[in-house]
């Protein structure tokens, strides 16, 4: 990771963190099920990338590996929340949606486990076949929870003609379908990193700023779904009291 | 249950009209789809409004005289049973309205 490329993930970090520690708080008031998922999901992944960070931001070389292989193991149960998650909220009973949610923690363990055996540690080994079954582990769940959110956010559209939708819910499922679609580009932009670094022991400036970049629109992404500042608030009920002649015509 | 409500407002949408059991549970999953609903998880409100804005037209090109009137019988049975008697389930929208609220 290039100098000050990693500043988009700090800032991911930072934010996933805050995020999980929010929505740990309303699970604990709620006590329900699907803000405790999401709480674990960014609680792991905010530990993840803290671990991923700490040889950067303290540029010791040694700590690079373990450190990594941290991170990855860090990583693993986030994945596993974002699939339980989807399947809770938009397959609630679903045995497909159990079985794809165990194929994810299976592809998670063995991929990293099988990897780490072979010495590859931090698991930027696209010749070694462990390394697709912890991308694909990576990769399915949001692209899962992006498609569920995206057909459901199409559905909204029509419970919301009917006044049975307020237009921020609308919204905020497009918007978490965004980020599930941006973390699979994400995924694809590390597919060709790590390709890079096979070839030329560094990673490509351009794809790193690009990793980064779309970090920092997760980043935005997630702030608007969980802590809608009053602008975004304000715009949403414009647009709902603007659409509302038109409906009542 | 939800199940019981869809099962529930069929059964009355049987006995008002002359459809038969798989017309009248495809004109409802029909009506629910238009209104981005599913069976599984309608609630009493929800039902309510589509039966009041998109059930009628449904029933109208199945031939169905006074759809308005019929529609609004449904209403009155669902209204008319206890408020308890079909637990709202899950509901993705109320979730993600709960998920700002932190």
């Amino acid at each position: 990771m290039l100098d000050g490329a990693w500043i988009g993930q700090l800032t991911a970090a930072l934010v996933y963190l805050i995020v999980g520690m929010r929505l740990a708080r309303l699970a604990s008031s709620t006590r329900e099920r699907p803000e405790r998922l999401l709480s674990n999901l960014f609680l792991f992944t905010a530990v993840s990338y803290f671990l991923y960070l700490v040889p950067l931001i303290i540029a010791i070389e040694a700590l690079w590996t373990p450190f990594n292989f941290a991170g990855r193991v860090a990583y693993i149960p986030a994945p596993i929340y974002i699939a339980l998650f989807t399947r809770d909220v938009f397959r609630s009973g679903s045995r497909v949606s159990t079985a794809l949610i165990a194929a994810t923690a299976g592809l998670l363990v063995v991929g990293v486990t099988g990897s780490a055996i072979r010495g590859d540690w931090e698991g930027f080994s696209l010749d070694d076949s462990f390394f697709w079954l912890e991308w694909v582990g990576y990769t399915l769940p949001f692209a899962w929870a992006g498609l569920e959110a995206f057909a459901q956010y199409r559905s909204s559209l029509r419970r919301r003609r009917l006044g049975l939708c307020p237009q921020i819910v609308c919204n905020r499922l497009l918007l978490w379908a965004s980020f599930g679609a941006i973390q699979v580009v994400i995924s694809f932009v590390a597919l060709r990193m790590y390709a890079d670094f096979a070839t030329e022991n560094a990673f490509s400036g351009i794809l790193d700023r690009l990793a980064g970049v779309l970090e920092l629109i997760s980043i935005a992404l997630i702030w608007l779904v969980f802590f809608p500042p009053r602008f975004y608030r304000r715009k949403m009920s414009d647009s709902e009291a603007a659409d509302r002649p038109a409906e009542e015509a | 249950m939800s199940q019981d409500l869809f099962d529930f407002v069929a059964e009355q949408l049987e006995q008002f009209t002359a459809l038969d059991r798989l017309e009248s549970r495809g004109t409802l999953r029909i009506a629910l789809k238009r209104a981005g609903l599913a069976s599984r998880s309608v609630d009493r409100k929800q039902f309510c409004v589509i039966l009041d804005s998109v059930v009628p037209s449904e029933l109208e090109s199945r031939g169905v005289a006074d759809a308005r009137a019929v529609c609004a019988a449904l209403i009155g049975r669902i209204e008319g049973e206890p408020a308890d008697r079909w637990r709202a389930s899950h509901d993705v929208d109320e979730i993600f309205d709960r998920l700002a609220g932190g």
